[in-house]
């Protein structure tokens, strides 16, 4: 065992990197709005939210996609007590609590509101929003920024709702995104005509509709997007326009129905969900280096036979060894991990070689 | 809110050994684990995308099938209708072990890699004839595949096989008795998906049924990984080996089980029922054609080898470690016994905090509500200062909320009573 152990110098023999992986996560609004017959949509007797499956949840197939849920602040102009104002502070404690989280504090210790382009010196407040909470199986580490596209169908008839649609993106998340919240970075959802032409006028990149945090993996959808964004405000529930039902338009809705109900009424409009995630692989490569002198000499039981090596045909032929394994080891020589090679590697004093340990976490 | 600092015999590790079920039915072509069946989704089929006898990695893609969308998700990946990984190609040499090297090698600098889910595992038999070459410079027709290696899979086994030689001297390659190289032989490979970090000992069991008949089984009584025949023709004889640790079961008993035969190795033999034959109608068609020259060994014909009157039943224990971290959280006497609770205090009009511009003074006179059990309404028992204990946070050391344990009724705390939460966390 003579020079079994190499000590590692860490300024030299070892690194430690960072790599990303991505998955393309495409969420098709079939299954969001209807292939299973809503089995695969579980509401809760709180009321409070509502999760989203890709296969009818009792299955143990099933995997949980995200969670919908909707709110608006104390001050918005749906918030009131009447009876017709059903679980009103439901959603404005569903709005609190995703706005303390992803939008923090202000100096008075009031809960800041989500505010529409990040710049919370002013500006338009969201006070009206849907919230998607996609899960970690999905979202990983992060979603990936500059990925994210919501396909909302807008036509104003409520059973025909993908005739005009609009795509929302967080088009400038790969250089645009905001670090201002206590929840990570986000960046603003901006939407663009998609089918049709529902809006009338748009910047180059959108207007603005919404928020994405990154790494929370939450977006705020103002709601917005189904009203004073477009050129005709579209129903949430009737076949007939907003015009002769305004008790179908959005802000209507998220007064008068349960939390639920929004839900169903987003999902109805759903066409397409796409993001690519980003999943972290920290490594360390340890590069373990056989100088010619080392490592030439086994303690493996085989090795000898009547005290010659076997694996040497004359005693003058010089040292060979077959490594087959690196060992980790701890500084005080506790095996910690063991690195395999494909192949046994032939190590004589006429060669060198370096082994590329990489341990991923 | 109190917070309690746990002491140092207050919090410990252990590991929890499970030794979950494996069972695996083989029947004309597939196999089925844990029972698990072949559902068809609203739009693939089987809706995991994976057959019952396979286990899906991350279980990601479920009825989900692979279209065209014409669309892109984040400017340059396709939107297939599939959850795939991708990673984009860079001086860190990271790339998918399913992709061949010649193929990582091909692709540029900023190319997009691809991935596809599901991976799968899946329990594999090869069928070993006493004339298969254990090792040839040709590809070598094992049944039901050409392997393209130079060495057989049996081969490359063979030093784990002598080295478990101290159990029993049944764990020879090749001894004064039988040469693996030499004889008929069934290896039936079990990834460790399937069974964790070993299967355990003595659990393998392995049932041969014709026409739903038990015609004969075998465990490994002695519990040293040789497997003895316990009912049926081959009854206390020995029929093959299990490799624990490396998921392996190796059969070598060609003793005829039955005069039912049927086509086991290939599509135009008769054969009878026999260990080495154990599970091969899992293997489903045969590949290649009649003619082809596959090198050294007899050329396959091209059929289905499905034994549609032969059913097998496997069954084993896997080994799984569970880690599992257990904390005393301690509610002593004398402490714990004042609520913040809203509705601790007895709810009177005098409750309200008197505030001006110049002062907030609470009331100080505030009485709490006395819950102390009696037989009548009014008066009630003798006052005591009661809470009820309806859950334990754990906390970090910045004291951030980390975990909570819920007890399943509030516990009553009293000023003389004591208790010991025991919170556990599976790791």
């Amino acid at each position: 065992m003579a020079t079994s152990f190499k000590t590692f110098d860490p300024t030299k023999d070892s690194v430690v990197s960072r790599n990303l992986l991505h998955e393309a996560i495409p969420i098709t609004g079939t299954i969001v709005s209807g292939t299973y017959s809503d089995n695969n949509i579980k509401n809760y007797s709180h009321g409070m939210f509502q999760s989203v499956y890709d296969y009818p949840f009792l299955s143990s197939s099933a995997n949980h996609i995200f969670d919908l849920t909707a709110g608006y602040s104390a001050g918005s102009e749906v918030s009131g007590t009447s009876a017709t104002h059903v679980q009103n502070s439901k959603k404005i404690n569903i709005y609190n609590q995703m706005a303390q989280v992803l939008a923090g504090f202000n100096a008075q210790g009031a809960v800041r509101e989500f505010d529409e382009d990040g710049d919370l010196t002013g500006g338009t407040k969201i006070e009206e929003a849907y919230f998607i909470n996609v899960t970690r199986l999905l979202s990983k580490d992060e979603i990936k920024k500059g990925s994210f596209t919501l396909t909302l169908g807008v036509n104003a008839d409520y059973t025909n709702p993908f005739a005009q649609t609009i795509n929302i993106t967080d088009a400038s998340g790969s250089n645009g995104f905001k670090v201002n919240s206590p929840a990570g970075e986000y960046g603003i959802l901006f939407a663009k005509n998609g089918t049709g032409t529902p809006m009338s006028a748009h910047g180059t990149n959108g207007t603005a509709v919404g928020l994405l945090y990154y790494q929370a993996g939450v977006a705020v959808l103002s709601s917005s997007a189904f009203d004073s964004l477009l050129s005709v405000p579209v129903s949430m529930s009737r076949t007939e326009g907003v015009a002769s039902h305004p008790s179908a338009s959005v802000n209507a809705i998220l007064s008068s129905s349960a939390i639920s109900g929004n839900c169903d009424a987003l999902r109805h409009r759903t066409e397409n969900l796409l993001f690519n995630n980003t999943i972290e692989l920290n490594s360390t490569v340890y590069f373990c280096r056989a100088n010619n002198t080392d490592f030439n000499y086994s303690a493996n039981p085989t090795y000898l036979s009547s005290s010659k090596m076997v694996v040497k045909t004359d005693s003058t032929d010089e040292p060979v060894t077959y490594v087959t394994a690196v060992g980790l080891y701890s500084a005080d020589n506790e095996l910690l991990a063991v690195a395999k090679l494909s192949e046994p590697l032939k190590k004589t004093p006429a060669t060198e070689f370096t082994a590329r340990v990489r341990l991923d976490y | 809110m109190p917070y309690y600092k746990f002491n140092k015999n207050d919090v410990y590790r252990n590991t929890l050994k499970t030794f979950p079920s494996v069972k695996f039915l083989v029947y004309s072509g597939s196999a089925y684990y844990n029972n698990t069946p072949n559902m068809s989704g609203a739009f693939a089929d089987p809706i995991r995308l994976t057959d019952g006898g396979h286990v899906s990695l991350y279980e990601m893609n479920v009825d989900r099938v692979s279209s065209s969308t014409d669309r892109f998700i984040g400017g340059n990946i396709p939107d297939n209708g599939l959850i795939y990984s991708w990673v984009v190609k860079g001086g860190d040499r990271l790339g998918f072990r399913s992709e061949a090297a010649a193929s990582w090698d091909a692709s540029q600098y900023g190319d997009v890699l691809i991935s596809n889910y599901p991976y799968t595992a899946s329990i594999a038999k090869e069928f070993y004839s006493a004339t298969t070459p254990r090792s040839s410079s040709a590809p070598i027709y094992v049944s039901p595949t050409n392997m393209t290696g130079a060495v057989s899979h049996i081969l490359t086994l063979k030093n784990t096989i002598n080295h478990y030689s101290y159990l029993n001297p049944q764990f020879a390659y090749s001894s004064s008795v039988r040469d693996f190289n030499l004889i008929e032989l069934g290896l039936i490979n079990i990834p460790s998906i399937f069974y964790g970090s070993t299967i355990k000992q003595g659990t393998v069991d392995l049932n041969y049924y014709i026409t739903g008949t038990l015609i004969a089984r075998a465990q490994d009584t002695n519990r040293d990984g040789v497997l003895y025949g316990t009912y049926g023709e081959t009854s206390g004889s020995a029929i093959g080996l299990a490799l624990y640790n490396e998921g392996f079961l190796i059969l070598t008993s060609s003793v005829s089980l039955s005069d039912d035969q049927s086509y086991y190795t290939s599509p135009s033999v008769l054969s009878r029922p026999r260990w080495t034959v154990f599970a091969q109608s899992l293997t489903g068609s045969v590949l290649g054609t009649v003619g082809d020259d596959l090198g050294p060994g007899p050329d396959p014909a091209v059929g289905l080898i499905t034994a549609p009157s032969a059913s097998f039943l496997m069954e084993m224990s896997g080994t799984s470690m569970v880690q599992t971290l257990t904390a005393f959280a301690s509610a002593p006497k004398g402490e714990l016994n004042q609520s913040t609770n809203p509705t601790f205090i007895k709810y009177t009009a005098n409750n309200f905090a008197n505030s001006s511009s110049q002062a907030y003074i609470e009331n100080d006179k505030m009485e709490i509500k006395n819950v102390v059990s009696s037989s009548y309404a009014d008066p009630t028992g003798s006052f005591e200062k009661t809470t009820y204990i309806s859950k334990v946070g754990l906390y970090d050391g910045n004291k951030n909320l980390i975990a909570i344990a819920k007890v399943a009724t509030p516990v009553r705390k009293t000023v003389e009573r004591d208790f010991t939460f025991k919170i556990k966390l599976d790791l």
